[in-house]
């Protein structure tokens, strides 16, 4: 089995989960609770990835990312090589890539929480930032779990995204399943096999313990009456 | 025994809803003053307005000399910086807080001190025998409970002023008196000022507060129970004269 490509996507869906949640957590608040009309806008701009192909996505960020864009040449020279085909560049593919599972989650959890619970700690003298930490945020806690989980499976199960940027490079950018692609074109069915096996565990006991928790919190939920 | 202090809450309030037109002025003049009338006609959203949940078409909201609100500047203080107590007919208690924890939210804001908030949320927690329930989450509580949860809460703010929207009409007759009376107790402690609401005749003639008529939206009349509801006032002793000469 390849380990390598193993480790490899395990720290990319870390990473990437751990991005992800610095940059969904105030977005969907954002998009949850703001007023602007612009946050329509960026709601539909968060959720392209999911109906796009992700080799478009791959396309367009290996252009970006290249030399053939002021932005690309400027990271090559800071960087001293180019993004693409590089892990971060697979992060920052992976972190686009995966928005909506983590934002889709966290928006629906937050305007989940009866606004009676907001207006009540307001009164109570809670500025909106310390509702959203104190009340907020344990209210939607099954949501939470669930933007993590799927942002780290999603991450684990991408292809096109990492096949367009990342190439096959081992130890960098081969991660499991473009490691699967690769054996089955060698007609290695036994490793494929244990590869594909691998990534299904991955993803089954990620959703299992999402359900786990969402069937427990059901379980001990308060109700408002 | 301590005079209660006179709030001075100035209120100009003019809402359109699609089925009420609010449009009321004035000014409270007594330690308790009672919104009364029947439902719909605007009670709770005069309250809501003047808690900072309600964003009137116009307003002009004052206490104390501090302005609250006024659309007129486009000036509107949010809800958590007015220090307003607040009490609703459903007791809202945070599910995932046990009760000395949602009393703690509140003191949290304004005391460091871990024991200082322990003991001051007994002490608010006493004021209504709610004392005992501390360690217990609102899931556990009865709606009687919770009540008293939300009314210690309410006290450990410390309100300039407090609102209640018929924080007791879900309860039955004993349980209503007995809460009557902590909260009596309370108001006499705490001197803090009150704004109710309520449909219910036979409370504002129990309470000894200034009475606000509202009727469609519009303040009728105000005064003294006794002479701004002096018709409902023979119609319920003559209802109450009927049923102690046929008792059912």
């Amino acid at each position: 089995m390849d380990t390598q490509a193993l480790l490899l996507t395990l720290r990319l869906a870390a990473v990437t989960t751990l991005l992800l949640l610095a940059i969904s957590l105030p977005l969907a608040r954002w998009i949850a609770f703001g007023r602007s009309r612009l946050r329509h806008a960026v709601e539909a701009l968060a959720a392209l990835p999911l109906v796009l192909p992700p080799t478009v996505l791959g396309f367009y960020l290996l252009v970006a990312l290249g030399p053939a864009t002021g932005f690309g040449r400027v990271v090559t020279r800071l960087l001293g090589h180019p993004l693409a085909f590089s892990f971060t560049g697979l992060v920052i593919g992976s972190v686009i890539y995966s928005l909506p599972f983590a934002v889709q989650p966290l928006v629906a959890g937050f305007r989940g929480v009866d606004r009676a619970y907001l207006e009540t700690a307001s009164v109570l003298g809670a500025s909106p930032l310390r509702a959203f930490l104190r009340v907020v945020l344990p209210l939607a806690r099954p949501a939470l779990i669930a933007s993590i989980v799927l942002s780290f499976t999603h991450t684990v199960g991408e292809f096109g995204v990492v096949l367009m940027l990342g190439g096959n490079i081992p130890g960098a950018t081969r991660t499991l399943s473009i490691a699967l692609y690769d054996q089955v074109q060698d007609f290695n069915y036994v490793e494929a096999d244990h590869t594909a096996l691998l990534l299904i565990s991955l993803s089954f006991l990620a959703l299992l313990l999402i359900y786990m928790r969402r069937a427990r919190s059901e379980e001990s939920a308060g109700s408002l009456a | 025994m301590p005079e209660r202090t006179t709030p001075h809450l100035s209120v100009k309030l003019r809402h359109h809803f699609s089925n009420l037109a609010l449009d009321v002025r004035f000014n409270l003049t007594q330690p308790w003053t009672v919104l009364f009338g029947p439902s719909g006609v605007g009670k709770t959203s005069i309250l809501r307005a003047i808690a900072g949940l309600l964003h009137a078409d116009e307003s002009h909201i004052a206490l104390s000399g501090k302005v609250l609100e006024d659309t007129s500047r486009k000036a509107f203080l949010p809800a958590y910086q007015r220090n307003l107590g607040f009490v609703t007919q459903t007791p809202v208690l945070f599910p995932h807080h046990d009760v000395l924890g949602s009393i703690a939210f509140v003191l949290e804001q304004k005391i460091s001190s871990r024991k200082e908030i322990a003991d001051r949320a007994h002490h608010a927690l006493k004021l209504f025998h709610a004392d005992a329930l501390a360690a217990k989450f609102p899931a556990a509580l009865s709606g009687g409970e919770r009540q008293r949860v939300a009314l210690a809460r309410a006290f450990a703010q410390n309100p300039s002023l407090l609102l209640l929207d018929e924080p007791f009409s879900g309860l039955d007759y004993t349980l209503r008196q007995s809460l009557m009376d902590d909260l009596q107790m309370a108001l006499q402690q705490t001197r803090t000022p009150v704004l109710s609401v309520t449909h219910d005749l036979s409370e504002v003639f129990s309470l000894d507060a200034e009475v606000l008529v509202l009727e469609d939206g519009k303040l009728k009349a105000q005064g003294r129970a006794g002479e701004v509801l002096a018709e409902q006032h023979a119609q319920l002793l003559h209802l109450l004269n009927a049923a102690r000469q046929n008792p059912a």
